[in-house]
């Protein structure tokens, strides 16, 4: 810092205020972290700037000048360990309302990808930066205002390592219609859809390949009791192979999931693409064939179809009559 | 804030005056660029009295020996390096970067001069082993796994349509191909999906939201006509049982009923093609109920469906 004294046309004891100096002097000081009034008579004592310049009331003026200048410093006690302790300054460059909309707006159009691993960097980015916004409203908007604010990253963490390991979990899950249990659960993936974070895997109780919602799990614990692992042998055997074709702006605007591969492309052809799926929880595959409507054609898969007629027979059916209110 | 310090430092009243005024303004820079004369007269009205211009360059000095890089562009002071540093990681860095290239690509006015001020602000409070860091290093942008693909230009055109609020006649590939379709729209915003950019109007002729992936739109002329605002009313579709309990509401969504063992949902906004195959996807769950237009629109949808397999 001392070495500016130095610069040229910059005579330390010539046209500089040494009052506003030691002001800077003690606010740089206490950015570094906080300090007692002890610490920072000697740190002046060593400037060759204001070290010659030093009253008893200098430390308590200078503190009062940067408190009216806007600064919230703590009184030293035995609480603070005798130190001043900076805790606001209204002195940093700051980010306005407008860039708080702009980095928001930015955040909005990244959750439609899908990148969960993205937005939580994401988060975690912009929590950081948080700090250079001064309106608390809109810092607020920063901290909390994203998908994944009721999610305890502690939880994605054990999943997916317990999903790394292939390893047996009980999870417990407050469900909305049964309310806190436990689940013995084996975390394969986490997708993000519709802002909501899913982790799929292996559930006993539903001896399938399913769902949870991650911001109903309220805790992970690993066991190994399932060593032997008959279920999940059972389960793998329950996998569907499903191939199907897609056309219009399905087809166009189409993303694979995990379980899926794209076989072919005929960009020429009325049906863009063949897609095939290795279906492991048909509900959820049935609802994905359901949002393409008559963009997408099964053709194979007779279990899957039939399950997708009754399906339609039965939401035909309430709209049979005149609304429900 | 401010005020709580005031009134604790007028009972102490021994204050390093002169300390105050280059403190008020640091604090003055620190908002943004500014020139002596304005710097002068914020320093005169805080304290009521007339000072020589020459008090700014000594403060300029003062900051400038201390460490605090003033430089002049344009008549005006700025601040070269913030007073509150940060550390940021190869990790966070690696987002910087993908922040400011993804901001060019979206190539919205109002989001690249925003960030451009942001990273402008974040780069002068990089901390020394930050700094450190990018010299040592090659820092590569995170990498999105979807490509985003614009036509830049077009972007604008559509932005500009929104802003000027004047309906526009617009030709959209219906099947992204050669079926193509004709419309009268009210534009109201440009968004992205799935990193594709997207125009969000109202459909004059059908009375119902629609949306237009850019790409697909294969001609656009604005008419001299203003947008109506007249639009539609919300739709509103029950839920039922577990649906009902874990359903979370869309930004442009509120419950308006709700029962032992369902909610009503209001629906404002929305394409009501997409809303459609949304709401398919809860089966026998989810009934939509106003307007009758919708209910039939959805009916038509699962009958489409079960032709292919009939």
């Amino acid at each position: 810092m001392n070495q500016t004294c130095h610069q040229k046309n910059l005579n330390p004891d010539n046209n500089i205020s040494k009052t506003g100096y030691r002001a800077l002097f003690i606010l740089l000081k206490l950015l570094e972290s906080p300090k007692s009034r002890t610490e920072l008579l000697e740190y002046i004592s060593c400037d060759p700037v204001i070290k010659n310049d030093l009253s008893k009331d200098s430390i308590t003026n200078t503190i009062n000048a940067l408190k009216k200048a806007g600064c919230i410093i703590s009184r030293p006690s035995q609480r603070t360990n005798n130190k001043y302790i900076l805790k606001y300054h209204p002195f940093s460059l700051s980010l306005s309302k407008e860039n708080v909309i702009a980095l928001q707006t930015i955040r909005e159009s990244l959750v439609t990808f899908g990148d969960w691993r993205l937005l939580i960097n994401l988060n975690n980015f912009y929590a950081k930066i948080a700090k250079y916004v001064q309106d608390s409203t809109y810092q607020k908007i920063l901290l909390y205002n994203h998908p994944l604010r009721d999610i305890n990253h502690q939880i994605i963490k054990r999943l997916m390592f317990h999903a790394g390991i292939k390893k047996h979990t009980i999870v417990t899950y407050d469900s909305p219609e049964r309310g806190k249990e436990d689940l013995y659960f084996t975390p394969e993936y986490i997708t993000m859809e519709n802002r909501k974070l899913y982790v799929w895997g292996y559930c006993k109780k539903y001896n399938e390949f399913s769902y949870l919602r991650v911001d109903r799990i309220k805790n992970v614990n690993f066991i190994n009791f399932l060593a032997e692992n008959d279920e999940d042998d059972e389960f793998q055997k329950s996998n569907i192979i499903v191939e199907y074709k897609l056309k219009g702006l399905s087809a166009v605007m189409f993303q694979t999931e995990i379980y899926e591969t794209v076989l072919e492309k005929t960009p020429d052809e009325e049906y863009k693409m063949t897609v095939k799926a290795v279906v492991n929880n048909k509900f959820n595959f049935i609802q994905r064939i359901l949002s393409f409507g008559s963009d997408c054609l099964l053709l194979s898969g007779d279990e899957i179809k039939n399950e997708l007629e009754q399906k339609l027979k039965a939401m035909k059916e309430i709209y049979s009559h005149d609304p429900e209110q | 804030m401010t005020q709580n310090n005031n009134k604790t430092c007028s009972k102490e009243k021994k204050i390093a005056n002169s300390g105050l005024r280059l403190l008020e303004m640091l604090k003055a820079l620190s908002k943004g660029p500014m020139s002596s004369y304005e710097l002068l007269e914020i320093l005169e009205e805080k304290d009521q009295k007339i000072y020589r211009k020459e008090l700014i360059t000594k403060y300029l000095n003062t900051l400038k020996v201390i460490g605090l890089q003033v430089s002049k562009t344009k008549g005006k002071y700025f601040l070269e390096r913030n007073i509150e540093k940060t550390s940021f990681n190869k990790s966070e860095l690696s987002l910087i970067k993908f922040i400011e290239k993804y901001t060019k690509n979206l190539n919205l006015e109002y989001l690249s001069e925003n960030i451009s001020i942001i990273l402008n602000i974040l780069e002068k409070s990089f901390s020394q082993d930050t700094l450190e860091l990018i010299s040592q290093s090659n820092i590569r942008e995170y990498r999105l796994k979807k490509n985003l693909s614009l036509k830049n230009q077009e972007v604008k055109k559509y932005e500009n349509y929104c802003r000027e609020s004047l309906k526009i006649d617009l030709i959209y590939k219906t099947d992204g191909n050669e079926k193509t379709e004709y419309y009268k729209l009210e534009p109201l915003q440009v968004m992205y999906k799935n990193g594709q950019p997207v125009l969000i109007a109202y459909d004059c002729q059908n009375s119902t939201y629609k949306e237009f992936v850019l790409k697909f739109i294969k001609e656009a002329h604005q008419t001299p006509q203003k947008n109506a605002r007249n639009y539609v009313g919300p739709v509103t579709f029950k839920l039922k049982n577990r649906l009902a309990k874990s359903y979370v509401l869309k930004q442009n969504e509120k419950i308006i009923n709700s029962g032992k063992n369902f909610i009503i949902v209001s629906n404002q906004k929305e394409d009501t093609q997409l809303l459609i195959r949304r709401l398919s996807r809860y089966f026998d769950q989810c009934e939509i109920l106003y307007p009758q237009e919708l209910r039939q629109n959805m009916l038509d949808y699962i009958s489409e469906i079960e032709n292919l397999y009939g």
